[in-house]
């Protein structure tokens, strides 16, 4: 589930990242490639583009001021927070919970198709685009913690208290299963689909 | 090993170490951890009663309110899995520091290896502050102790992370007997 | 071996400053931060509703004083404990003799009392006492008429019924308010009801071991052969009951009443009482 290979030999540890053939300790070859991790990579982000879909229409937290409740969803908190004049956090929320997610699952797609249909990009290019992916990935979990961190200061009764809907947990797991798409990717595959492009075609 | 001839500057700067200097670093984030943990996050107050929050806080009132799931979630990307990291990272470089090489160590490894990418201190970091920002709007909010160690140790987290070598510890743990330079 | 990894200087390098200057910060914010908290007392009432652990807060002179840890069920399921952890700074109020009570929102003739516990929820509120330490108390059912401490007396009436008294109805002399009924229960042998007043100064030494009082509120109808009679007090006591008191002429002579001192309380005055007219000095170097 993470993109670390263990030798079997000496049992090292080898960020798959590194695109080593074999271990640099005991110089065993390493593992070539996880069986079904394209498959398993496509499941998880073809899941989070489905959660996706509540994530971004459902509200996603409730404000209670004085007994009146107005839920919000992601789109409505963007727009609210540029309305008040708070452009920077606007921005901040929108690139984390609409860019990124959107980002992240146009690139596994891209790797995907990559991966399939060999030549559609260089593998140096999808082997950064991983690494990016892999690395953003973890933004767009910042609405989820702004709206746990209000639910848990804004307790005062009646006067104001902040709620939780199912919006954020659509996108909490549409982050999560974008994170597990990412991480289910096995680099090597970029490597053996450039290579194999390369050589006369072998049945693998 | 003994101190050789040259123990003469207490304090020099020349002499550290990667090892020393990410555990350092660790050690550093992890008591900032701790207590950023136990000191407040935050303090609002409004009509004169005032709550105080700390960072299970949000995380006790997810719970409460049936969003199990969540609680879980932050709980775990912003405190749980951060401290195994560093955590790991100490037991790791002060084992090589002290070059007590021991087959045990290698499940530290394999925690900081899956804990890692969990580990996000820095987002949490960032949602607060936007929060907080929103919030100051609605309710007079000061930011708490807990707030500055929690930045801290999120910060500091990352820091060692860059500094962490895995295959340079490995080679100094893991000796599998023949070793080869890695990059 | 590696001279990469290779500590060969036994002496400290610089960044271990880190950590350490880390542990000094952060031992000395947490220190400050759990020497802020006074003690802890617990208070028991006859019914939790309202209060809430890790918000409910104690309210002194508009200063939230102390937060609710936990509220629990007493062993005999007869009422629950409150566990408040005090503020550093608030711990002369676990003494002997402080009150505590529930602030509920109230409207009364007296005037309107706690609104904003309508939005903020409910509050405890007290009033400090003085004198030995004490952990545990046992909260006043109803929140006294004046939650600022006015200083006065207290005085227990026995009457065989309240008599539509209320927390907040007043005490008055010759018409004039000087007091206000604080709390009522029913006396242990459940033949009378014990009525707690307060007499404010410095009309409290107004009030002397053979004062009479009664109950002056309502309207009192006495259809006779010769003809009926209403007689009312103000309005508000009309309303809200009330109670009257006066003190007979050789007053001069006797000590003031202490405090908790036990009257009757009479349904009504005997004519006689109402043409009292002791001269008792309210300045303060009266008697």
């Amino acid at each position: 589930m993470s993109s670390w290979l263990e030798c079997p030999a000496c049992r090292q540890i080898v960020p798959a990242a590194w695109n080593k053939p074999s271990c640099p300790h005991c110089a065993n070859p390493l593992p070539q490639r996880r069986p079904g991790s394209l498959a398993r990579s496509a499941a998880f982000a073809i899941a989070a583009a489905i959660m996706l879909v509540p994530a971004y229409t459902l509200p996603v937290m409730s404000i209670e001021r004085l007994g009146r409740a107005h839920a919000d969803t992601i789109f409505n908190g963007v727009w609210k927070l540029w309305n008040q004049g708070m452009w920077g956090l606007a921005i901040i929320v929108f690139t984390a919970s609409l860019l990124v997610p959107a980002m992240k699952l146009f690139g596994l797609a891209l790797l995907i198709a990559a991966s399939r249909w060999r030549g559609l990009a260089s593998a140096e290019l999808l082997a950064r685009l991983h690494g990016l992916l892999h690395f953003i990935g973890r933004w767009s979990m910042l609405d989820i913690f702004l709206v746990a961190f209000l639910c848990g200061i804004v307790r005062f009764g009646g006067l104001a208290s902040v709620g939780v809907r199912p919006g954020a947990v659509a996108f909490a797991a549409a982050v999560i299963l974008t994170m597990l798409a990412t991480a289910a990717f096995d680099p090597r595959t970029i490597r053996d689909a450039a290579e194999n492009s390369l050589r006369t075609p072998t049945p693998t | 090993m003994t101190g050789i001839g040259q123990a003469k500057a207490p304090l020099s700067f020349a002499t550290v170490s990667r090892t020393d200097g990410c555990l350092a670093l660790s050690a550093t984030a992890l008591i900032f951890y701790i207590a950023g943990l136990s000191l407040p996050l935050a303090v609002a107050a409004k009509f004169g009663e005032k709550h105080t929050g700390y960072l299970f806080s949000g995380v006790a009132s997810l719970w409460e309110s049936g969003n199990w799931h969540l609680a879980l979630l932050v709980a775990v990307c912003g405190a749980a899995a951060p401290i195994a990291l560093t955590t790991s990272l100490c037991v790791l470089l002060f084992a090589a520091r002290a070059r007590m090489p021991r087959p045990g160590l290698r499940r530290w490894l394999h925690l900081a290896a899956r804990v890692e990418q969990w580990s996000m201190p820095e987002v949490h970091m960032l949602g607060v502050i936007v929060a907080f920002t929103k919030l100051s709007a609605l309710v007079a909010t000061d930011p708490g102790p807990g707030l500055w160690c929690y930045g801290l140790a999120a910060f500091f987290t990352l820091l060692s992370w860059r500094n962490f070598d895995a295959a340079d510890l490995a080679s100094v743990l893991f000796p599998p007997g023949r070793k080869e330079e890695s990059g | 071996m590696n001279a990469k990894n290779d500590n060969t200087s036994r002496s400290l390098s610089i960044v271990w400053l880190v950590p350490l200057v880390a542990l000094i910060a952060s031992g000395f914010l947490i220190y400050r931060e759990f020497s802020d908290t006074g003690p802890q007392i617990e208070i028991e009432f006859e019914n939790g509703s309202g209060i809430e652990a890790g918000k409910t807060t104690l309210v002194h002179k508009g200063v939230a004083v102390g937060i609710v840890q936990e509220v629990a069920l007493k062993p005999g399921l007869d009422g629950v404990t409150v566990t408040v952890e005090l503020d550093a700074n608030a711990r002369g109020l676990a003494v002997e003799g402080s009150q505590f009570w529930l602030v509920r929102p109230e409207i009364g003739f007296s005037g309107v009392r706690g609104l904003d516990t309508l939005l903020s929820g409910a509050r405890l509120g007290v009033r400090p006492g003085s004198g030995e330490p004490r952990r545990r108390f046992e909260a006043m059912k109803k929140a006294p008429p004046n939650e600022e401490i006015v200083p006065g007396r207290n005085f227990v009436l026995r009457s065989p019924k309240l008599g539509s008294l209320l927390a907040g109805s007043q005490v008055y002399y010759r018409e004039v308010k000087v007091g206000a009924v604080e709390d009522h229960r029913i006396s242990d042998d459940s033949t009378e009801v014990l009525i707690s007043i307060r007499v404010f100064e410095p009309y409290d030494r107004l009030v002397r071991a053979d004062t009479k009082f009664w109950n002056s509120g309502g309207i009192s109808m006495k259809i006779g052969l010769l003809g009926g009679r209403v007689e009312s007090n103000s309005l508000e006591s009309l309303m809200a009951g009330g109670v009257s008191f006066a003190t007979p002429d050789d007053a001069a002579t006797a000590e003031p009443a202490a405090e908790g001192a036990v009257f009757e309380l009479f349904d009504d005055a005997e004519k006689s009482w109402l043409k009292w007219a002791p001269k008792i000095p309210l300045a303060a170097n009266g008697s």
